[in-house]
């Protein structure tokens, strides 16, 4: 079987080598992390990842929530925030619209695995649907 | 009949008497110079009458010049009444108007025989009535100059601001008492004085809401002062207490160091250690220099480099440092920090495998403009030939790389790679002003 993908965009390098770890662990291929989101949309399109993990608060022009938003557009791949403010203010962020899928930091790697696994299955869901 | 000569008016010695004199002599040179008839008998009555006659008639051509003399004065005096700057009239005591200049005349817009023999309150505004009387009454009851302000008002329509001034003086016979009164125009005076009292409001007004405002503004601002002051002894607090907490957590891993044997894992301990004490040191330094963000990139290095040599002083590698004043923000401070970390426990494990009291390590930092470099260099073995930071089995220089690549957005040169020379060289470039203009939250 394939191994699945993860793109982690985090500009605290050390809070991303942790993710990695993390996914590394659970058998996942790891895309390399970008810090911003305009490495994030260039290694989304180059890799096509099954998931984007994405820090709200990025260096660079883009913010987490723009980023977001043209990877979903551009290569239909799901995202999920990360964040140490609350799901609210992140939901205004992101815009209120469509899907919105968000894990508190600091991280758990069970409510991350969760987490993952829930926007998987509901993709995967919709998919069977529109076949 | 009586001697003509005694008939004429006796010489006096006074100034008339005089003229009298004169006009007789020239009218006798006169009538000489005629050739006229002897002076006896009735040859001398003829001259007598004639020359009676040039006086009489040169009489009458005196009395003609001083008649045109006196109208001529008249009318000066006349033009000067009637045509004063001011409207000027006299007063009867009971108020009626006996008479009044052209100028007064003009003021009224009127005729002159719409105003003599007339009241003058007729020509006052009703309102004034009672100030007017009152000022006719002090006229006559002090005989001194007099004034008032009254509103006037014209038989067309209309009215104007006048001042009146006015004094009593005697006329014709005794308690026949009139009064002179000037009346002056001061409709403009009064409009200015309306305008000028009116800006004076307004300019006031204006000022108290200036006031107002200010003493508004001034409470925001005390307010504000309040709260920044406030925010800034929390973030104090904050700085102090994340500080704390660090030193909390360096502690536990010290105490638990002590039931660890394998010096490979006390290592590792001790690596962690230090790498929460360079992040403490950021926060210590913002909480003592009582900035709330930012810190001198100088003062940090100097402090970590030397608190991390001390750890190893037992290895006695030298330190020398060049570094300029760089204030930096924690987002930045804190990845160099631990950059500086890293390199500077890789020096001590691998750099000086032989004499490390021969070991230098020496730090330079500049900036020109947003960029930033910081250089490390050692006088050691050098890196191996071939050396991939990226390969490295060693974590510290894994989190150089991915601290300068992906935190600082900066760039990471190595010399002495290629071969094993003396000395490494490892120099971070970075811009501060993109790594602090953070985006989004």
């Amino acid at each position: 079987m394939k191994k699945r993908k993860a793109l982690i965009v985090e500009d605290e390098y050390i809070g991303a080598l942790g993710l990695v770890d993390m996914f590394e662990l659970w058998d996942w291929d790891v895309c390399p992390i970008a810090s911003t989101g305009e490495k994030a949309l260039e290694i989304a399109e180059r890799e096509k990842p099954d998931i984007v993990l994405m820090d709200v608060s990025l260096h660079g022009s883009l913010s987490g929530a723009d980023a977001a938003r043209l990877i979903r557009q551009r290569f239909g791949i799901p995202v999920v925030f990360m964040s140490g403010y609350s799901e609210d203010e992140v939901r205004q962020l992101a815009g209120g619209k469509g899907e919105f899928h968000f894990i508190g930091k600091p991280l758990d790697p069970e409510m991350v695995k969760e987490a993952i696994e829930n926007v998987l299955a509901r993709k995967k869901r919709s998919r069977n649907l529109k076949n | 009949m009586k001697d003509l000569k005694n008939r004429r008016p006796r010489a006096k010695k006074d100034k008339a008497g005089t003229a009298f004199a004169m006009l007789r002599s020239k009218a006798e040179r006169q009538v000489k110079a005629e050739g006229g008839p002897e002076a006896c008998g009735k040859g001398r009555i003829l001259h007598e009458l004639r020359t009676h006659q040039v006086e009489l008639e040169m009489q009458n051509v005196e009395l003609r010049k001083s008649e045109e003399q006196l109208l001529e004065s008249r009318r000066k005096f006349a033009d000067l009444y009637e045509y004063a700057p001011v409207g000027y009239l006299t007063l009867g005591e009971t108020g009626l108007v006996l008479n009044i200049n052209k100028t007064g005349v003009m003021l009224l817009r009127t005729r002159r025989d719409l105003v003599e023999r007339r009241p003058l309150s007729s020509f006052i505004h009703r309102k004034d009535w009672p100030e007017f009387y009152e000022h006719l009454k002090s006229v006559f009851a002090r005989g001194t100059k007099q004034t008032c302000e009254i509103a006037m008002k014209r038989p067309v329509g209309g009215e104007f601001a006048a001042h009146l001034e006015s004094i009593a003086f005697e006329a014709g016979g005794p308690r026949r008492a009139n009064a002179l009164v000037a009346i002056i125009d001061i409709t403009e005076k009064k409009k200015m004085e309306k305008e000028l009292k009116q800006l004076l409001e307004e300019r006031t007004a204006r000022l108290k809401n200036f006031e107002d405002k200010n003493t508004e503004l001034r409470g925001v601002m005390f307010k504000l002062s309040e709260a920044v002051k406030e925010k800034n002894a929390l973030l104090q607090e904050l700085n102090h207490r994340t500080k704390n907490n660090m030193n909390v957590i360096s502690s536990l891993m010290a105490v638990q160091m002590k039931s660890i044997q394998d010096p490979g894992m006390r290592q590792i301990f001790k690596e962690s250690q230090n790498r929460i004490q360079s992040m403490a040191l950021v926060h210590e330094m913002l909480y003592q220099t009582k900035e709330l963000s930012e810190i001198d990139l100088k003062s940090y290095l100097d402090r970590l480099a030397r608190h991390l040599l001390a750890g190893y002083r037992e290895k006695g590698i030298g330190l020398e440092l060049d570094l300029d004043p760089v204030p930096v923000s924690l987002y930045v401070a804190t990845p160099l920090g631990l950059i500086i970390n890293e390199l500077l426990s890789n020096a001590v494990k691998h750099a000086f495998p032989e004499d490390s009291k021969q070991g230098i390590v020496k730090l330079t930092l500049k900036k020109e403009g947003p960029y930033v470099r910081l250089s490390y260099e050692d006088n050691g073995i050098g890196l191996p030939k071939g050396f991939q930071i990226k390969d490295g089995s060693s974590l510290g220089l894994k989190l150089v790389d991915g601290l300068v690549i992906n935190q600082l957005l900066g760039t990471l040169e190595l010399d002495g790679i290629r071969r094993r020379r003396k000395g490494t060289r490892i120099t971070v470039s970075f811009n501060k002003e993109r790594i602090e203009g953070k985006n989004g939250q």
